[in-house]
């Protein structure tokens, strides 16, 4: 951990970080209004009979999207309301428990340095390369072990064993092969992506009912074509929830990364406002861990629905 | 020349190194437009023969032809329906879709309409939109006979189709069939284990024997067509030839001992280096 590090991805690297995250979290806001009128107008020239009564119709999904919304508001404005209260009665000493407004502020001053939207961008560049790299390589070994026998029974036992390690134990051989650059913080955060996708995806293909693949041979379906038209739809909200693991899984393995060995990113903030005892900056980091672990996995969500939507 | 032909068909599993031989020797074959029913005990193999007849499954010797060409793997000639409608739909696509989804890679001109018109043909054509999920079993097994329908087979294959409904809609459904097969001059091969139906619906009823199955029986049904539920099974031929079948399977064990007894004092069984189990009487 040296100081020089700190400095080059700052220069270098937060206008275009900070252009890979937004796209992403316009398309968050954007989809929904896309969809349902979609949705609605797809229903209503469809039917012209009674409409079907199951994945219902537009303004009842709206409703419910509303009320989520609101109803998952409660509890964290309720545990703010608390943490106000608590810290400004000095039932806890401000060492243990900064009120929020010290948090507040922490961020504000690491903003106005420029660091805090480098922590950000650089934490989540790492996991959703890692992310990448990881689920993607596990979609595929998943797709050879869950549909061909040879792959079940050449690769499966070797995958087993390599899950079997407990992650963090690679850590060492990661940094005396790649030293402590951003190969071996990716190369650690994609093993943790990799094992759920691969599980699930290769359990799921493995079980897609035998009658319908037989039903859909009977139909001359074989090969690529059985493949996408009928195992891929039946395996794709597991496929999906292995991918949220795999999301979750990764922002685990970046702060462990980070923790270890980093200059820059929420687990180097964590680590080192911990032991200067700077627990605002502390606390800020969780937070900004949650919510940016939050905002991925909807973002994930909204491709699940579009996902389920088009192929299931 | 007959549309489906059947020879030699044989099947064994073997696991845990023993043969288990589901069908041996099986020969018939199938004229165009005719409708035949195969009929056995129950655990007899009629599922593993139209298997192997519609190239799902490869069988251990003998082959089956489809208008002279052999069958090696699903021919597109053939279209099957199956016992357990829940999981031969795809629950994820709607009731058109599900009907649509074989004529994808199929060069055939004005799909939407043939899909259209298989359900209308099955009485389905104001729900073309609901998932199958949705529909009733006997309305989930229309779906299937649809599907089977717009791919325009030359052999419609059933196996037991319609084994999971209540009464009421079998009856239906068995008159949905025979309407169809007389709209679309299609050959059906029909397996089931209910006699009635069997003679019901058949022009021929081939009975099998207890396994290994062998035909057993060949019953032509000499009853005037279009069939009706009250008066065909009122009638006197009907409870004739019922009474010929259910006879027929019932000294199938006996049949098969005696046969079992003269193949074994005169030659092996033709098939060396098969093992078999013994068949267990049912």
């Amino acid at each position: 951990m040296t100081r020089h590090d700190t400095i080059d991805p700052a220069t270098v690297a937060p206008s275009d970080r900070g252009d890979v995250a937004a796209p992403a979290g316009n398309g968050r806001s954007r989809a929904p209004a896309v969809r349902l009128p979609a949705l609605r107008a797809l229903a209503a020239a469809d039917a012209p009979v009674p409409p079907p009564a199951g994945p219902g119709s537009g303004s009842r999904i709206a409703d419910q999207t509303w009320l989520r919304v609101l109803g998952g508001a409660v509890v964290p404005l309720g545990l703010l309301v608390a943490w106000q209260i608590i810290s400004t009665s000095g039932m806890v000493p401000t060492s243990r428990l900064p009120s929020p407004e010290m948090v507040w502020n922490a961020a504000v001053d690491l903003a106005g340095r420029g660091l805090l939207s480098e922590y950000v961008a650089i934490s989540t560049q790492r996991v959703l390369t890692g992310f990448a790299f990881g689920a993607g390589i596990g979609l595929a070994l998943g797709a050879i072990v869950g549909l061909s026998r040879l792959g079940d029974i050449l690769l499966a036992p070797t995958l087993g064993a390599i899950r079997a390690v407990p992650s963090l134990a690679w850590v060492p051989l990661l940094i005396l092969w790649f030293k402590i650059g951003e190969e071996s913080k990716i190369i650690l955060i994609s093993i943790g992506a990799f094992f759920p996708v691969y599980t699930v995806v290769s359990g799921a293909l493995r079980h897609v009912d035998r009658e319908l693949i037989e039903a859909s041979r009977a139909f001359g379906l074989h090969g690529m074509s059985l493949f996408t038209t009928v195992q891929l739809p039946a395996v794709i909200p597991s496929v999906i929830s292995g991918l949220r693991l795999a999301l979750a899984q990764a922002w685990l393995f970046l702060v462990a990364a980070e923790l270890i060995a980093a200059s820059a990113g929420l687990g180097f903030l964590l680590s080192d406002s911990g032991n200067n005892g700077r627990i605002d900056r502390v606390f800020l980091a969780i937070i900004l861990l949650a919510l940016l672990g939050k905002l991925t996995d909807s973002i994930l969500g909204l491709f699940e629905r579009w996902a389920i939507r088009r192929w299931a | 020349m007959p549309v489906l032909e059947v020879e030699g068909l044989s099947k064994t599993y073997y696991s845990d190194g023993r043969g288990t031989t589901a069908i041996r020797r099986l020969d018939f074959a199938v004229e165009e437009h005719e409708f035949v029913s195969i009929v056995g005990p129950s655990g007899c193999g009629k599922t593993t023969l139209l298997k192997c007849v519609s190239g799902l499954l490869t069988p251990s010797g003998g082959r089956t032809m489809i208008r002279g060409a052999e069958v090696t793997s699903p021919p597109p000639e053939m279209a099957v329906v199956f016992q357990d409608y829940s999981r031969s739909l795809f629950p994820w696509l709607t009731v058109r879709k599900n009907v649509a989804l074989p004529l994808r890679r199929r060069s055939i001109s004005g799909k939407d309409r043939v899909v259209r018109e298989s359900l209308e043909a099955v009485g389905l054509g104001k729900v073309p939109d609901h998932y199958p999920w949705q529909l009733s079993g006997g309305m989930q097994q229309r779906v299937a006979i649809a599907r089977a329908l717009a791919y325009q087979p030359k052999v419609l294959l059933m196996d037991e189709p319609f084994a999971s409904v209540d009464a009421q809609t079998r009856a239906e459904l068995e008159d949905l069939v025979l309407s169809v097969r007389s709209e679309f001059g299609v050959t059906i091969v029909f397996v089931t284990h209910d006699i009635d139906e069997a003679v019901y619906m058949s022009d021929r009823v081939l009975v099998l024997s207890p396994p290994p199955c062998e035909i057993q029986e060949t019953l032509v049904i000499d009853l005037p067509l279009p069939r009706d539920q009250i008066t065909t099974k009122a009638e006197p031929a009907f409870a004739s030839y019922r009474a010929r079948v259910y006879r027929a399977i019932q000294e199938g064990p006996a049949l098969q001992a005696q046969r079992r007894a003269i193949d074994g004092s005169t030659t092996g069984d033709g098939a060396p280096g098969q093992p078999e189990l013994s068949p267990t009487s049912r």
